[in-house]
């Protein structure tokens, strides 16, 4: 049993690798792909997305558009964010529930990760005490 | 519904209350007094005016009797002169309407009944008189009513007096009771509501008892309240100061803040420390936690956790601590702080009211742990490279690998030969893969067992295809035959890399054999013997891997550190360098004086050496390398260096001179206090003299970076000795 389904997408084989390892050993069934286009075929039971801005072809913005309309097709709502250290990236987030700052901070990214599900619980909780 | 009511004083209650009694009083007193009067006034007033109708009926009768209506009507005229008569009216003895009358009757000119009366109205009083001549014979009846409106008013003069005069008494007792209300009642109590505010306000109160009565119970009993209530106060204040104490003294910083996260009531010293006090200064939980990324996601959790935490009642808070994050990092720029978080509920009336956070600092622990972590994973991997090569196992390790690789090429060849691979052939390959993976699986070679596991289940179901279905490998089966090979050829170069790295004498392992001490013992004695090239080449052979001097070494150093509180490191260099036989009796001694002498004195604490801008990880460096026709051994540690000024007086009560290099060779000296690990002055003497006598020497070099001991052969040593002999032979 996982803690939970996370898929990161990112154009660096390096930097997925680094975060696929801090993922797994704390317990998180974890994808990576450096595809940005057909990223949505790896979002089958996804609960957090984690996304790069900067990746070629395509924006972390158009790539989060484009997983929330195939999410949406199939029932699904994960949760998306930004993975940057750029504040000026980080300030407009249209499309994302927020972003993960202090990237290469392995234990930053697990501390943020870890309040991104408790945050998922959180409104799900809220969710069912409104009876929606 | 409670409805606020005005404050009235006492004493205007019992002032109105006093007044209104004595306003009725007074009233039904004077109007009862008042009537007493007019009733005596008209009763007076009846007696003389039956008096005076006796007098008129005297006068009257003559004329009447004699019928002269002149003398009858000049009579009456005269009696109505007086003012205190109304009407008077003359009836003869038949006639219904008055024979003569004077004034206004009260009911017009009808003829009394017959007989003498007397009446009192409400204005005036009749009286009937019967007239008779002297013989007593009835001649008619006189009718007078006399007036009593004086006597009303002199009744109503009365009972304006008396209510005057009640009315003054009156005022005059309000104001005494008012008075007396006032100072012994209004007044005390205005000094006990005062005094309680006092109290309120958290200050001692005391009010003056004076008076002896019910007053002076209440304030007595203030009073005793007062002291019960200031003791309670104290004693409060005393658990309120040692709660306190206690709490500043916990690990723990401790906050409090209501449901809008904003800081209130208590807050421990700790806190001050963690946070700092300016950042409390902000009043919310909130930046406190995650001062550099306020809308971060963590942040926004918080937020989230503290909605659904003030939502719950006492009882299910517990349900939300699952949900509260369980840490915080705080970092000031220089260094990060891990807090561990804790919340507890502050309850009130069934309802969470505020939340107390503890937060502990636990980076010190998290850094401990993470190094006993690491030191336990290198501990362990040494440990087993250790069984391994202690049972001989590096050469039958070498010699696995050997096998292995050489049955690999085995197998490429038969998958690289042309023509069809039938069953034999399959049969071999399988027989050469199984060989592989018993070997591996019996040294914990996980990797090559596994692959080469993967590559005999394939062989399995291509040899169950051929026998079954006589269906034989295809070019896709052979390539895939090679590429699972290629995996076990990669895992068999990675145990090859695990062997060397995890060997105490370096990629030498590869080239070791083992033979018996004792054998070669007897070799050397009977080369010694023989002289010449042959005890030479002897020699070369009975060399032992500097490594192997080293095996108890790289175990026990890092112990020491732990059992010292210092972070020590060993590193060796030359690992694989020939120690000629007699120097591998005394060498690990050697070193290991010297590692035990750094740690215990040399090596400073990591904080001791943050104080001198060192790394907080000592190292110490032990490096073997051929010269000449020796070898020479280098043992550095980048420690504090020697204690001159100790060493200078450890050998001045010695005797000893010389400089402090030499001096600390001196038998019998130590700068240290006794240790289990060094310092009992026998040592640095003896470590010289073991080495003397096998031929080698030992100096050393320091500073403050630093001590460089040197082990070198001597002047003379055995081994040019024995290659001048050689070269005179």
């Amino acid at each position: 049993v996982t803690k939970g389904k996370i898929l990161v997408i990112d154009d660096s084989e390096v930097v997925l690798g680094r975060i696929r390892r801090v993922l797994d050993q704390a317990g998180f069934e974890v994808v990576t792909t450096t595809q940005t286009v057909g990223a949505a075929r790896h979002l089958r039971g996804a609960d957090l997305v984690i996304l790069d801005y900067h990746m070629p072809g395509m924006t972390g913005q158009a790539v989060a558009e484009s997983l929330r309309a195939a999410a949406l097709a199939v029932g699904m709502t994960p949760d998306i964010y930004l993975y940057t250290s750029d504040p000026m990236i980080s300030r407009s987030l249209p499309g994302f529930e927020g972003c993960f700052a202090k990237k290469g901070d392995d234990d930053a990214l697990l501390a943020q990760v870890d309040a991104a599900f408790r945050l998922r619980r959180l409104r799900e909780a809220g969710n069912r005490s409104r009876g929606l | 519904m409670l409805r606020r009511r005005r404050f009235v004083s006492l004493g205007t209650k019992l002032t109105l209350s006093v007044v209104l009694a004595l306003a009725v009083a007074t009233f039904v007193i004077a109007q009862r007094l008042g009537n007493v009067a007019r009733a005596r006034e008209i009763e007076a007033k009846a007696i003389a005016a039956s008096m005076l109708c006796n007098l008129v009926v005297e006068s009257l009768a003559p004329a009447v009797d004699f019928g002269d209506q002149d003398a009858l009507t000049t009579e009456l005229v005269r009696l109505k002169k007086n003012p205190e008569i109304l009407y008077a009216g003359v009836w003869g003895r038949e006639n219904e309407l008055p024979l003569a009358e004077q004034g206004i009757r009260t009911f017009g000119g009808v003829r009394p009944p017959p007989g003498s009366a007397l009446s009192i109205g409400a204005e005036r009083i009749s009286v009937v008189r019967e007239l008779s001549d002297p013989q007593g014979a009835s001649l008619g009846i006189v009718l007078t009513e006399f007036s009593l409106k004086a006597e009303i008013a002199r009744g109503e003069e009365t009972r304006r007096q008396i209510l005057t005069y009640a009315t003054l008494l009156g005022l005059g007792l309000s104001l005494m009771v008012f008075g007396i209300t006032r100072l012994q009642v209004i007044r005390p109590l205005h000094r006990l509501v005062s005094a309680t505010r006092v109290l309120e306000g958290g200050t001692r109160a005391h009010v003056q008892v004076e008076s002896n009565d019910e007053i002076g119970a209440l304030g007595g009993a203030f009073n005793a309240m007062s002291a019960a209530i200031a003791d309670r106060e104290t004693r409060l204040a005393d658990a309120n100061r040692e709660l306190t104490q206690l709490l500043d003294n916990m690990r723990q910083a401790i906050v409090v803040f209501d449901a809008a996260g904003k800081l209130v009531g208590f807050r421990s010293r700790q806190a001050d420390a963690v946070f700092g006090a300016r950042e409390l200064e902000a009043r919310s939980v909130v930046p406190l936690l995650y001062p550099d990324a306020p809308d971060g996601v963590e942040a926004a959790a918080f937020r989230a956790w503290l909605e659904l935490a003030f939502s719950l009642s006492p009882l299910d808070f517990q349900q939300a601590l699952d949900l509260a994050p369980p840490q915080a990092v705080l970092s000031d720029g220089t260094r990060q702080s891990v807090l561990s978080l804790d919340f507890l509920p502050l309850a009130k009336a069934d309802k969470v009211e505020q939340i107390m956070l503890l937060a502990t600092d636990i980076s010190e622990q998290l850094e401990l742990e993470r190094r006993v972590r690491l030191q336990d994973a290198e501990h362990a991997h040494q440990l087993l490279a250790m069984r391994r090569l202690l049972a001989g196992g590096g050469q039958l390790l070498v010699s696995l690998l050997d096998g292995a690789r050489s049955r690999v090429e085995h197998i490429a060849r038969i998958l690289s030969a042309p023509g069809e691979l039938d069953i034999p052939a399959i049969d071999d390959i399988f027989r050469k893969v199984h060989t592989i993976k018993g070997e591996a699986r019996a040294f914990d070679l996980t990797e090559l067992g596994r692959s080469s596991a993967v590559l005999e289940d394939y062989l399995e179901l291509l040899r169950s295809r051929a026998r079954n279905l006589s269906r034989l490998p295809s070019p896709e089966d052979r390539q895939e035959l090679a590429d699972k090979l290629a995996e076990v050829v990669r895992a068999t170069d990675a145990a090859a890399t695990l062997i060397v790295e995890a060997s105490p004498i370096g990629p030498a392992i590869l080239e070791q054999v083992t033979v018996r001490r004792s054998d070669l013992d007897r070799v050397v004695e009977i080369a010694e013997l023989q002289g010449g090239a042959i005890y030479g080449a002897v020699r070369r052979l009975a060399a032992r891997p500097f490594g192997e001097s080293l095996l108890y070494l790289t175990e026990a150093v890092p112990s020491w550190g732990e059992r010292y509180g210092k972070l020590v490191v060993l590193d060796v260099e030359g690992r694989d360098v020939a120690i000629p036989l007699e120097l591998t009796r005394v060498l690990p001694a050697a070193l290991t004086h010297l590692a035990r002498n750094a740690v215990a004195h040399g090596i400073e604490t990591p904080q001791e050496r943050q104080l001198t801008e060192k790394p907080a990880r000592a190292v110490i460096q032990i490096e073997a390398r051929e010269a000449h026709d020796s070898v020479e051994i280098m043992f550095r540690d980048d420690g504090r260096g020697l204690d001159r000024a100790r060493i200078r007086l450890a050998a001045g009560a010695l005797g000893a001179f010389g400089s402090d290099e030499e001096l600390i060779f001196v038998p019998g000296l130590s700068t240290s206090a006794q240790t289990s690990l060094a310092g009992r002055g026998v040592g640095l003497d003896a470590v010289r003299q073991d080495l003397k006598n096998v031929g080698y020497d030992i100096g050393v070099a320091s500073g403050p970076q630093g001590t460089t001991f040197r082990i070198f052969s001597a002047a003379a040593p055995i081994s040019s000795r024995l290659q001048a002999q050689e070269g005179t032979a």
